[in-house]
């Protein structure tokens, strides 16, 4: 197949068509689109450039597909099929012979003949990026870390470069000594991204100090949360940016060599950095003497291996050295003594990714945005039930309500916000009434929960707060290493009240021993598993202790519970015979035209009669 | 894959000569075995203590920490079901019993009679706006719903039909 005329670079006169690839673009099936958009274009003759491009944050609409052509206005099209690609381009593009275009035609037309949801086939997909819903969702955003999202193709070291791409890392190198990168960064406030948000330029500075021949730096990749993507996006979106970020640390630091710490499940984000750190190797961006300034930096690659507790700095290094990822008491902390005993700075990598932006625009500008104590943009996971899921980065300050409503356009199907979940495991449910609490690291520790790494799940009137509490402590306590007493069986005992409360056999005294375990199990942790695994049950006791106490009388108010509730079908039943053909149990009896039942000794509450009722005649009771 | 100790030894000598011998390879070490064969055989990990600086504390210590090592065969196909927070609330734990059901997978076992597929639970696919997610190999479906669970089965066994045609041409069985 000729396939070059796809290479052709971007004029004027061919334009180009972007294609999302972000993971969450190629599960939908971003991939059969571009398959298609490739063949269409070498079946038409159409001259026109592809470009894959990472995440563009609007995961909630993938596949997406954005065609640009000569001197017209951008359009965006979005949940695209595969079928509708070549009507989309010939849309914007005249095939290229004149016989192509006779058959083209025909072509069409017969489709047209055969296919007569053709003429809105997918036209009510395309957006323009003034739509107020994308204007809203993206109009509040402040792009640092994901600079030039759903712009840049990830792998395309040229176009990086274009963008000014490691033109910071140019001026640190030649212009500025590592104690005026570290200043740099003091006072642009940058905190750590990675949860605890300590102080980066800090940091710096520790390692900096810190007497030692061999020095080490991590980008810590492991993003444990088990509801949280925005490291995987930046690691696969912006791989170079984040590498820039590191050499630019690693100088001012003194560290000759590196890792980056990568959850084997994000396959897609290993191999691309994998690719980036080549593509810098062959060009002189890293290995010896970077850029001819006599600074070396050797970058690689490890893998996880599915331990939450690994994303913690000390239990990563113990794993990267071999061991079980058991965390060690700190001080000293790794940027004293780290990596097999060598100072070693470890940084999230989104925090990495804000670096050079940082450089190049000045650190006023970073420390501009933000509150009094928390500076620039964070990076968040927008899903759950909102109606606009995505990666969205947002000024520092900006209050939940402003990100579930203007961003996330609000509850999905119109029901009642309820509360979010922010900073996973370790963090804590805000309900609806604190929504407008601000995003700040203090802000948020006060209303009990935490930036954690950025993870931010809205909760509607259907989702039972004390099942989130029970999800969590499952989690937590599967995932505790077993070296603190508190940690290791405080959490289980936790979780076995919270399943008791579950199935509705708990008891008023059940809920202060939570309260009792729960503090005593802060206290008595040694790292940040066991300190933080508490805050989901803390805070849901606070602002939904009516939740827990109806749950104490066998109801779940939220109708969530199994062992609470139970199916039953109600008069609007039309007969239809769906439910009891799809029963997997045979709960039901085939009764055609009239009205079901379900058998409750046999039905397991599966929930697939409900799912399936055409006239939503199945009730939770 | 006929696991005959022989083959192991030579691929484990391949893995150990790309890798290292020192202590701190035990995780890639294992990542490769695993790679290589789903699973870490016992033969292999013995073979690992014998040939290179890890011992069998460790390797014990380490492959059964991490929740990624597997120390029991699997199925042809690995299904890995999203059970991270956003899966959770939107009803992942019902797309789970749905696909044990549909599998015919009983009791305390994770693989289905026919040793075709292997549940197994995972937490965040890192797709979270399209949840439920779950992951068929390299295969990703999203908005899972119970119903749904014996399409994504079939529609995968396709899929699966027309790489292994267009690789050898041989008839896929099931
Ligand atoms: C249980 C636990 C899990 C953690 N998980 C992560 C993680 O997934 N990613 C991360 O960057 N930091 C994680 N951290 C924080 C790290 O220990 C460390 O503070 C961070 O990587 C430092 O980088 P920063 O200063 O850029 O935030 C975790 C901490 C704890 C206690
Ligand atoms: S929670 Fe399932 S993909 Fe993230």
């Amino acid at each position: 197949m000729n396939k070059k005329h796809l290479k052709k670079k971007y004029t004027e006169e061919v334009g180009e068509i972007r294609i999302g690839l972000g993971s969450c673009c190629v599960a939908i099936g971003s991939s059969k689109v571009q398959q298609e958009l490739e063949n269409s274009l070498v079946e038409t003759g159409i001259q026109t450039q592809v470009k894959r491009v990472g995440c563009v944050g609007m995961c909630h609409r993938t596949p997406l597909l954005e065609v640009r052509p000569p001197n017209q206005k951008p359009i965006l099209y979005d949940k695209v099929q595969p079928e509708e690609v070549k009507q989309i381009i010939l849309k914007h593009y005249k095939p290229k012979s004149f016989k192509k275009r006779l058959t083209n035609v025909a072509i069409g037309f017969l489709e047209n003949i055969l296919n007569d949801n053709h003429s809105n086939g997918f036209i009510h997909h395309s957006i323009n990026t003034r739509d107020p819903q994308i204007e809203s969702f993206l109009g509040r955003q402040i792009h640092i870390a994901t600079e030039y999202s759903g712009q840049i193709d990830p792998l395309s070291l040229q176009e990086y470069r274009s963008k000014n791409g490691f033109e910071a890392l140019k001026q640190c190198l030649k212009e500025y000594s590592p104690e005026e990168i570290i200043e740099n960064i003091k006072s642009s406030g940058l905190r750590g991204r990675g949860g605890a948000g300590f102080p980066t330029g800090q940091k710096l500075q520790i390692a900096h100090q810190a007497q030692d021949e061999k020095k080490y730096i991590i980008c810590n990749g492991d993003e444990g949360d088990p509801g949280a993507f925005m490291d995987r996006m930046i690691l696969e979106s912006y791989p170079f940016r984040v590498i820039e970020g590191m050499i630019i640390a690693a100088f001012a630091v003194g560290a000759h060599e590196g890792f980056f710490y990568i959850r084997v499940e994000y396959p897609l984000a290993v191999e691309r950095v994998k690719n980036a750190i080549y593509q810098c190797e062959k060009t002189g961006l890293l290995g010896e003497n970077i850029l001819g300034s006599g600074f070396s930096l050797k970058l690689k690659i490890f893998e996880g291996a599915g331990a939450f507790v690994c994303g913690e700095e000390t239990a990563l290094i113990a794993s990267i050295e071999g061991r079980r990822g058991m965390p060690s008491f700190r001080p000293p902390y790794p940027a004293q003594k780290g990596l097999w005993g060598h100072s070693t700075l470890v940084n999230n990598c989104e925090t990495f990714a804000a670096v050079p932006w940082i450089i190049r625009n000045g650190a006023q500008a970073f420390s501009k945005l933000g509150t009094d104590k928390s500076k620039g943009t964070k990076v968040f996971s927008l899903a759950g039930k909102v109606a606009r899921g995505g990666l969205i980065e947002v000024p520092m300050g900006m209050t939940i309500r402003e990100i579930v409503d203007e961003i996330g356009g609000g509850i999905e199907n119109g029901r009642q916000f309820k509360a979010v979940q922010i900073g996973g495991p370790s963090g804590g449910c805000i309900p609806v009434e604190l929504a407008d609490t601000k995003v700040d690291y203090e802000d948020l520790t006060k209303a009990g929960a935490m930036m954690g790494s950025g993870g931010l799940l809205v909760m509607d009137e259907n989702d039972c707060m004390v099942d989130i509490a029970r999800y969590f402590l499952t989690f937590t306590c599967s995932q505790s290493c077993g070296k603190c007493t508190y940690c290791r069986i405080g959490i289980h005992h936790m979780l076995t009240i919270l399943e008791k409360i579950c199935a509705g056999k708990g008891t008023q005294s059940d809920l202060q021993k939570l309260e009792i375990i729960a503090h005593k199990t802060k206290q008595g942790s040694l790292c940040g598993l066991g300190k933080t695994a508490p805050n989901p049950i803390l805070t849901t006791l606070t602002y939904f202790r009516d939740e827990y106490e109806a749950h104490l009388d066998g109801i779940c108010p939220a109708k969530r519970c199994r062992d609470l509730i139970s199916y039953a079908i109600d008069d609007s039943c039309i007969g239809c015979t769906i439910c009891a053909q799809r029963c997997p149990v045979n709960a039901i009896t085939i009764t055609p035209y009239q009205k079901h039942s379900i058998n409750q000794d046999l039905c397991t509450k599966c929930g697939t009669c409900k799912q399936v009722c055409p006239t939503e005649s199945v009730v939770i009771l | 894959m006929i696991l005959d100790k022989d083959n192991i030894y030579s691929d484990i000598e391949q893995i150990v000569s790309e890798i290292g011998t020192a202590k701190s390879a035990v995780i890639p070490i294992l990542h490769a075995i695993q790679k290589k064969y789903n699973y870490l055989p016992e033969i292999a990990l013995r073979r690992i203590c014998d040939t290179t600086e890890i011992t069998p504390a460790s390797i014990t210590g380490v492959s059964t920490f991490y929740t990624q090592f597997r120390h029991t065969p699997v199925g042809r196909h690995l299904i890995y079901m999203c059970n991270g927070t956003a899966c959770h609330i939107k009803g992942s734990e019902l797309v789970y019993d749905a696909f044990l059901r549909e599998l015919r997978i009983k009791g305390n076992q994770d693989t289905d009679p026919e040793g075709l597929f292997t549940l197994q639970k995972v937490s965040c696919l890192g797709c979270c706006t399209i949840a439920p997610v779950v992951q068929i190999d390299d295969v990703t479906y999203g908005h899972v719903k119970t119903n749904s669970v014996s399409k994504i089965l079939q529609d995968f066994i396709s899929y699966q039909g027309k790489k292994v045609e267009q690789k050898t041409s041989e008839k896929k069985i099931y």
